[in-house]
């Protein structure tokens, strides 16, 4: 059954999606549970919670406000604090309690912003989609609801440097190994300008100002719903990839270039359009990483036969015929079987148990993903982004084949 | 009693106020929550590792299932953990107890070995969704005869319902447990995330009079958990094992006696005197082991000086006795942690209260303490003073490496329990530890279970 895990964890869920994605913005973000969906996010999903500070709570629902369907204390709760710490903004969601209690949020969301004036946003959970879909919700929300609309100024004329925002970033995906830094400082070295970067690293109010790129480069799934909302308010077309890599860093900068001058939106391509011969490497991970890796292993390191196998969604179409949309922990044991190589979270590894029916064995090499595994290796996260990273990739490789 | 040595310190929100304000046993309006990092309390995927050879099949939404599977690989007993993932479709299209009866089939099917007991634990929608449960262990049962199916609740609506989540774990953690007669010289201690101290009153006083004492911490095999049946008797030290201990006397016709974690000497010679009586023991020197602890308060008062102390309720479930005791050995107590105050602590509560009107009881969970500053110890520092905490959240809130790491009383128990305070609170004083680091981990101690027979309490803690 693809539901049933025996030796490894799932993916961090939507409630830990948008509480990452809003983090920083200085919002008042309140889940509607009891206790257990606020622990998860603050322990495993979250590495700013002992140093940073942000109103990420839970309402501390009871059993009898479960059983009466009473969300009034949700609600006076919220207030008193809105308007007790004027936060930017409200954001309101629920655990799947208050999916089977059928809360309506949009309708708590409007009482609330009456109730304090300030702008409250509502999504729809329920604890048991990914982050990449709670993740995607949140930013794309900040767009369409706070974002300004789009005036005759609000693009400058074009200067020396294009601007980008970066979409997608947020620790599930980058952790805090540098690797946010790293997109800014690619952007620099690229000619780029990073308007605003969504959403690790920035205000709120450089968020706002997000109509001012000229292109919006999407670099993990997470970012394409924003991207998509900032499409709709300003007309700003957007690249998918993450510059892992040389070859990847520079592909992804001649797309962006290519894109703010035709308006056109662009994906990162894996370099061919077949996949070769030699040994399968199989990269397990969210789709865009997945996509960009599998662009630097083909690009910087010559592995041709490369094969993503992805157990979340892939909103960004990152997936080729050859790739594999993982259903469950079965599925990936057989995956990475069929592997000469596997390149995934290190939780993945307790799936390879033996030889292979040719006596041959695949090779595993570490690359710990936060929403997986959580905190747990969180010290080998390495610094992927940017140039010169496939030579820390050829030394893993190197050393796990030994 | 000495007067307190530091300015009387306004409240700095309205999650914080002088005790003296406080009327009744209310503290806080309960409402909206923060979870601090000071993980090292126990969670419900905890606790049913302390029974040998037990599995632990969660069903439940993913959300829930990432923070418990993640707490037992982070604990190192993925391989007596699985899951089954409820879906949202689940919720509508009547296929729960399917999923539930599949999928905890197809979860023994892929262990390599057979377990003897299964916790199947299910979260708050299934009691809501008012799943026949019963019905469903009854089809494991027919399913898998030699195997224990206990059912588990991972239903954190119910934590401030009449009987909480927690006692309920604690209950069901005995519940494998199947009637055999009784052994007149067989005792346990139950519903403790810590081993009693072999060197504590009442562990001596039994071993004197020639009982064996059984402890789950200690016990090392399923045939040795089974053997718990044979007690006549169930000790327990808290609230939260009640519970378990009403239960098992209606189950296994198990007689219970509570001896309260206290930190009052009266209490602890009353609790004694019962055990002696229920127990037909000889009373041991009440008084010298009364002045021994005293002593060792002294010693640790002598050490400390006049540093500031603060307490938190996840350390001891009487966080005010606590704070009585050491305000009476002339300790500086300023602040208490607590959302509540909880059983059994009430007179210690007014007592503080009357005595100590200006100390400061603090909430835990309260929204507000997010956004306060957690530089007392750096402020403590800045003026030539010391300041040590004890528990993690204490710790965390003021920003100290000087801390006690005690978690639900360590096990502490009874005048050598009072001792062993002592003790620590002198290694806090003496010992930095970087909090930041410790007391993230989850369930202070697991990594040390069972701990053979012999091992001090607080064992688990220095392996820790």
């Amino acid at each position: 059954m693809r539901e049933v895990r025996v030796k490894t964890p799932n993916y961090a869920c939507d409630l830990s999606g948008i509480c990452s994605a809003l983090y920083e913005l200085g919002g008042l973000i309140v889940m509607h549970d009891a206790s257990g969906c606020n622990s998860t996010f603050a322990t495993h999903d979250e590495p700013r919670w002992y140093d940073v500070d942000s109103m990420v709570y839970i309402s501390g629902l009871t059993e009898y406000d479960a059983v009466l369907g009473n969300d009034d204390a949700y609600i006076d709760d919220v207030v008193e604090i809105a308007l007790e710490r004027h936060p930017r903004f409200v954001a309101v969601f629920g655990s799947p309690v208050a999916l089977l209690m059928g809360t309506d949020f949009r309708g708590v969301a409007r009482i609330i912003e009456r109730r304090c004036g300030i702008p409250t946003f509502w999504f729809r959970t329920s604890g048991m989609e990914s982050y990449v879909v709670g993740a995607s919700q949140a930013l794309a929300g900040v767009a369409s609801r706070l974002c300004p609309d789009a005036t005759p100024d609000t693009r400058p004329a074009r200067g020396d440097r294009l601007r980008v925002n970066l979409l997608g970033v947020t620790p599930l995906d980058f952790s805090v190994a540098g690797n946010a830094e790293a997109l800014v400082r690619f952007c620099d070295e690229s000619g780029f300008e990073v308007v605003s970067s969504w959403a690790i690293g920035a205000s709120l109010d450089e968020l706002l100002h997000a109509g001012e790129a000229d292109v919006n480069l999407v670099v993990s799934s997470l970012g394409l719903a924003c991207a998509e909302a900032l499409a709709e308010k300003y007309g700003t077309p957007h690249v998918v990839g993450c510059p892992i890599g040389t070859s990847a860093s520079a592909e992804l900068a001649r797309l962006v270039r290519e894109t703010a001058a035709d308006g056109r939106t662009r994906t990162l391509g894996s370099g061919s359009d077949k996949r070769g011969s030699g040994r399968l490497v199989t990269v397990i991970g969210e789709a865009v990483f997945a996509a960009s890796l599998r662009r630097c292993l083909a690009g910087d390191l010559g592995e041709g036969n490369v094969r993503i196998a992805c157990p979340l969604e892939d909103p960004c179409g990152m997936l080729g015929p050859d790739d594999v949309s993982l259903q469950g922990e079965e599925d990936a044991a057989r995956v990475m079987r069929d592997s000469d190589l596997v390149i995934a979270d290190p939780l993945y590894e307790v799936l390879l148990d033996g030889d292979r029916s040719d006596g041959t064995s695949t090779t595993f090499v570490r690359f710990p993903h936060e929403a997986f595994s959580g905190r747990m290796f969180r010290d080998e996260i390495p610094r992927f982004v940017g140039c010169g990273f496939e030579e820390a990739l050829r030394r893993s490789l190197a050393g796990a084949a030994r | 009693m000495r007067e307190l040595l530091h300015d009387r310190r306004e409240p700095v929100d309205l999650a914080e106020r002088h005790i003296g304000d406080v009327e009744g046993t209310s503290l806080f309006k309960a409402g909206i929550e923060y979870t601090p990092p000071a993980r090292g309390t126990w969670t419900i995927a905890h606790t049913p590792m302390l029974v040998p050879g037990a599995h632990e099949v969660y069903v439940c939404p993913g959300n829930c299932l990432r923070g418990v599977v993640l707490s037992a690989a982070e604990g190192g007993f993925s391989n007596r953990f699985s899951t089954v993932e409820v879906h949202e479709e689940n919720l509508y299209d009547s296929s729960m107890e399917d999923l539930l009866v599949e999928g905890v089939t197809d979860c023994l099917s892929r262990l390599d070995t057979r377990p003897s007991c299964v916790f199947v634990t299910s979260s708050c929608i299934h009691e809501l969704m008012a799943l026949d449960f019963g019905h469903l262990m009854d089809e494991l049962r027919r399913r898998f005869p030699d195997i224990d199916f206990v059912e588990s609740f991972m239903n954190c609506t119910m934590r401030k319902s009449k009987i909480g989540y927690e006692d309920v774990q604690w209950r069901q953690n005995y519940a494998a447990l199947r009637k055999v007669p009784k052994d007149p010289r067989s005792v346990n201690t139950i519903g403790s995330y810590f081993a009693l101290d072999p060197g504590s009153e009442v562990a001596s006083m039994l071993a004197s009079g020639g009982y064996r004492l059984r402890d789950l911490c200690r016990v090392r095999s399923y045939d040795e958990y089974q053997a718990m049946a044979t007690s006549w008797l169930n000790l327990y030290h808290w609230p939260v094992a009640a519970e378990a201990a009403r239960d098992l006397r209606d189950r296994l016709g198990q007689e219970s006696l509570y001896l309260p974690y206290s930190w009052d000497a009266a209490e602890i010679r009353s609790s004694l005197a019962a055990l002696a009586e229920t127990c037909e023991l000889a009373l041991p020197d009440l008084d010298d082991l009364e002045r021994k602890a005293d002593e060792a308060l002294s010693r640790a008062r002598d050490e400390l000086g006049s540093a500031e102390l603060r307490v938190d309720a996840a350390s001891t479930p009487r966080p005010f006795g606590l704070a009585r005791l050491l305000l009476e050995h002339g300790f500086e107590v300023t602040e208490v942690y607590s959302d509540a105050v909880m059983a059994g602590d009430e007179q210690a509560f007014s007592w503080v209260r009357g005595h100590r009107p200006d100390l400061l009881v603090s909430a835990m969970v309260d929204f507000r303490l997010r956004l306060r500053d957690r530089d007392a110890e750096e402020r403590a520092r800045a003026r030539g003073e010391k300041f040590i905490a004890v528990g993690q959240k204490a710790a965390y809130f003021t920003g100290t490496d000087h801390f006690v790491n005690m978690i639900a009383n360590d096990g502490l128990l009874g005048f050598s329990g009072i001792s062993r305070l002592a003790d620590l609170l002198v290694d806090a004083s003496r010992t930095e530890r970087d909090a930041r680091t410790v007391i993230q981990v989850k369930a202070r101690g697991i990594e040390g279970y069972p701990l053979p027979l012999d091992a001090p309490a607080g064992e688990e803690a220095s392996r820790a």
